[in-house]
């Protein structure tokens, strides 16, 4: 089997016209201008096959033979028994039919990726971090939330005074409550709301206070933030969002920055995915709560209704309100009306 | 006495000559200031000189006439596939020794080597060398599409064989001369890098997520490095490129890295960017001068002026965008509704930012490579704004609308484009190169490069 290539010597950049020819004895002869050199096939380096682009033959003493003849390369390749992997690759990706298959597999596993294995490391993370940390990222996000939206809060004294003990009521019951606590803010930008942080801090603010008919539609809130807390959801979502931007880094690598909202545009519809598979575990957990009470669970669904209506009618002023409510209040409604199908059922 | 202007092809620099005085046609003179070597194609003909090689020599080498399109980060915006083994660099002082013709002395200005027999003369005419991308989007899809799914299998434990495998598809498609370029980087050794460089990543990213002045110190630490990152990250890639079999190198200065990376760069905002097209020309000419292929360096040979003239279209783009986005509300006929007021300032900003952005990159891509030489090789680089804004975008959407699916396609493209605007003119051909020994630099650098997207900035 003879093929031809250029020879380059490494030693300087001179080209050399030759032909190569590989025996039966598995001795491989280089011949052609001024060149003549043979080695044996076992000690020779062949690149892998890639695309149809031509491959070196490389030997010890760093000279290369190029040659666009491939399937003489691949027929070394097969004597020589190695490079068996990237053979197999280059197979795979050689055929756009098996090209196709490797797509549906990756949407499948990155499907997997996202919808289980990210959820339940980020779980396992989170429960298995050592408080101090989790109290630190707490305290943090509290102050820059402070910095940023949040204001004092101006409920008097003793209402916040109620609303504590009533926090440390529902709380009782929690082996790990040590740390959580209840947080009074206010501010136009977040309107009437309550959110859970790392570390159990539960912050409330005052329009949904006054937003409230009576303490058991506040208790009805406090139980679904007491649900985020309890299982550490904040921290979780932290996690998964990081793992699951590494994961979309992984997957566009390669595509250029002026595309680079490809990359953002994925993981921000995860993230959207997250958050309502935590908001619905928290309102599962105000549910549980509210039935154990003997609470009518209408009033939590009353209480949701209102905040949406309260969300709403707050978006033409503020700027951040119009994707707020295209977001979030198709959600409240369905949330509703779980939340309400819990109570039947 | 009739007097001869000679220019350099090389630096512009120029010479009166009494014509007596002038060395023969074709003979290979040295430049007195930058030292380059150029033959000589006025003169004294010797024997019969085809007319018409002797007029594309010149169109091809007069002096880098006024500016041509645009700008590109030259170096670092050239898809690793293209752009990496031809990247220019240079160590201080090195002598081309490798032809016969080159030795003179540098201090006389062009002087006849007794060897230059006519016959010789012909022989070493200039000729272009083109550059050529064999590769395509369907073939490039496979390996795309398989290396992605590998990646995610193993946690990202691949990532470092389909770099490879992605850069050695793009070198071993560029074609210079019709021989190709070569990629050899370990993939064990770029693991490593990657291991490292993810988890000072890890730590940046959780960091700066959960405290606001841990982020700001790893920030620190991060632009403090970032020269140390610039200089590894190029000194791997060319190391392990090769044309011809002979490898790139990059051989720095650590202090000179800081210096036009950092400690200029810091005084950028005191000169209220003024400082930016000197910054960029510094470090051009940084990264040309330390780059060398084989024993041969590479030389830069641009002036600062030619930098601040490629920003030229900023001074009618900022003003214009200034009166269009202040002069809106009294331009407007009344009630024309608070819409357009909505709508039209970021829309002239953003237009007028990518717009500048076109040409800016556009024409320091051009004048970068332009300004580069090889032994007796000068590149030039002719992309056009109109071209690239028009791959950028139509890429830009393609992408967008197949969720990445024409990513492949687009790399190509786009390889293929910058390829084919890019050539090499010079005596001789590249074939007397000779190599040089290196050390193995580890990939920590290029990994961590690549995890921040530095090759994409700037």
């Amino acid at each position: 089997m003879i093929a031809r290539g250029f020879w380059y010597d490494g030693k300087n950049s001179q080209r050399r016209e030759v032909t190569v020819d590989c025996a039966g004895d598995g001795q491989l002869r280089v011949q052609g201008d001024g060149v003549d050199v043979s080695a044996r096939l076992f000690e020779l380096q062949i690149d892998a096959p890639l695309g149809k682009a031509r491959r070196m033959i490389r030997f010890a003493d760093g000279a290369v033979l190029e040659t666009a003849d491939l399937a003489f390369l691949d027929s070394l390749q097969s004597r020589q028994g190695k490079g068996g992997f990237f053979r197999a690759v280059h197979g795979w990706e050689s055929n756009l039919l098996w090209a196709g298959g490797a797509l549906v597999l990756l949407l499948l596993v990155g499907f997997g990726f996202t919808r289980y294995a990210v959820p339940y490391l980020a779980s396992q993370a989170a429960f298995a971090l050592p408080p101090t940390t989790e109290d630190l990222v707490g305290r943090e996000s509290l102050q820059i939330l402070d910095r940023i939206v949040l204001k004092p809060s101006a409920l008097p004294k003793a209402r916040r005074g109620e609303l504590s003990a009533l926090f440390l009521r529902m709380t009782a019951r929690y082996p790990e409550r040590r740390g959580w606590r209840l947080e009074f803010r206010s501010g136009a930008a977040v309107g009437a709301n309550a959110f859970a942080l790392p570390s159990g801090i539960v912050v409330i603010t005052d329009r949904l206070v006054g937003l409230a008919k009576n303490d058991n539609e506040i208790a009805g809130v406090l139980a679904h933030e007491v649900g985020h807390v309890n299982r550490r959801h904040a921290l979780r979502h932290l996690m998964q969002n990081s793992a699951t931007a590494l994961l979309v880094a992984t997957v566009t690598g390669d595509i250029t920055s002026a595309t680079s909202l490809s990359a953002t545009l994925p993981t921000l519809l995860i993230d959207a995915k997250y958050s309502r598979d935590f908001e619905m575990e928290a309102d599962d957990a105000a549910v549980a709560y509210l039935k154990g009470q003997g609470i009518p669970v209408a009033t939590y669904a009353d209480l949701l209704t209102r905040l949406g209506a309260d969300h709403q009618k707050g978006a033409p002023e503020d700027k951040s309100g119009l994707g707020e409510y295209l977001a979030d209040h198709p959600l409240i409604q369905e949330r509703v009306k779980r939340v309400l199908g819990g109570r039947k059922g | 006495m009739a007097l001869v202007q000679l220019v350099c092809p090389l630096c512009g620099f120029s010479k009166h000559l009494e014509q007596a005085r002038l060395p023969r046609y074709g003979t290979t003179v040295t430049c007195p200031k930058c030292q380059g070597q150029f033959l000589l194609e006025i003169g004294p003909r010797p024997a019969p000189v085809p007319v018409q090689a002797q007029e594309n020599w010149l169109d091809a080498e007069t002096p880098p006439a006024p500016l041509q399109p645009a700008a590109a980060a030259a170096n670092t915006a050239m898809p690793e596939g293209a752009g990496a083994p031809v990247d220019a660099g240079v160590l201080e002082t090195y002598e081309l020794g490798a032809e016969e013709l080159g030795a003179e002395e540098p201090p006389a200005p062009p002087k006849p080597p007794a060897a230059a027999a006519p016959a010789h003369a012909a022989a070493k005419r200039p000729r272009t060398l083109s550059f050529t991308f064999t590769g395509n989007a369907s073939e490039y899809f496979g390996i795309w599409i398989v290396n992605t799914l590998l990646r995610i299998v193993t946690f990202g434990i691949y990532s470092p064989w389909a770099k490879v495998r992605k850069r050695r598809y793009f070198y071993a498609n560029t074609l210079l001369d019709d021989a190709t370029f070569d990629y050899l980087a370990d993939p064990l050794a770029i693991l490593k890098g990657w291991f490292i460089a993810g988890a000072f990543f890890g730590l940046y990213s959780f960091a700066s997520r959960t405290s606001v002045i841990a982020g700001l110190a790893m920030g620190l630490v991060f632009m403090g490095l970032y020269p140390w990152v610039m200089v590894r990250s190029r000194m791997f890639n060319l190391r392990n490129s090769s044309h011809r079999n002979i490898r790139f190198s990059f051989n720095p200065n650590y202090n000179d890295a800081y210096k036009v990376y950092l400690w200029w760069s810091l005084l950028v905002p005191a000169t209220l960017g003024l400082l930016i097209p000197y910054l960029l020309y510094r470090q051009k000419r940084f990264q040309a001068e330390n780059s060398r292929f084989g024993n041969t360096p590479f030389r830069f040979h641009a002036i600062p002026d030619q930098y601040y003239r490629v920003f030229l279209p900023m001074l009618v783009l900022v003003p214009l965008a200034l009166v269009i986005l202040f002069g809106t509300p009294f331009l407007l006929p009344k009630g024309s509704g608070q819409a357009w007021q909505m709508i039209l300032p970021p829309l002239v900003s953003t237009g007028c930012y990518l717009i500048g952005l076109a040409f800016v990159t556009v024409g320091l891509t051009n004048l970068t490579w332009s300004s580069t030489s090889l032994g007796r090789h000068r590149f030039n680089c002719t992309l056009r704004v109109r071209d690239m804004a028009w791959i950028y975008l139509s890429n830009a959407v393609a992408v967008l609308c197949t969720l990445g699916l024409l990513a492949p396609w687009a790399a190509v493209r786009m390889a293929r484009y910058r390829l084919e605007n890019l050539t090499l003119t010079g005596v001789g051909g590249l074939d007397s190169i000779t190599a040089a020994w290196q050390e193995a630099p580890g990939a920590t650098g290029e990994e961590l490069g690549d995890m921040f997207g530095f090759d994409l900035g700037l």
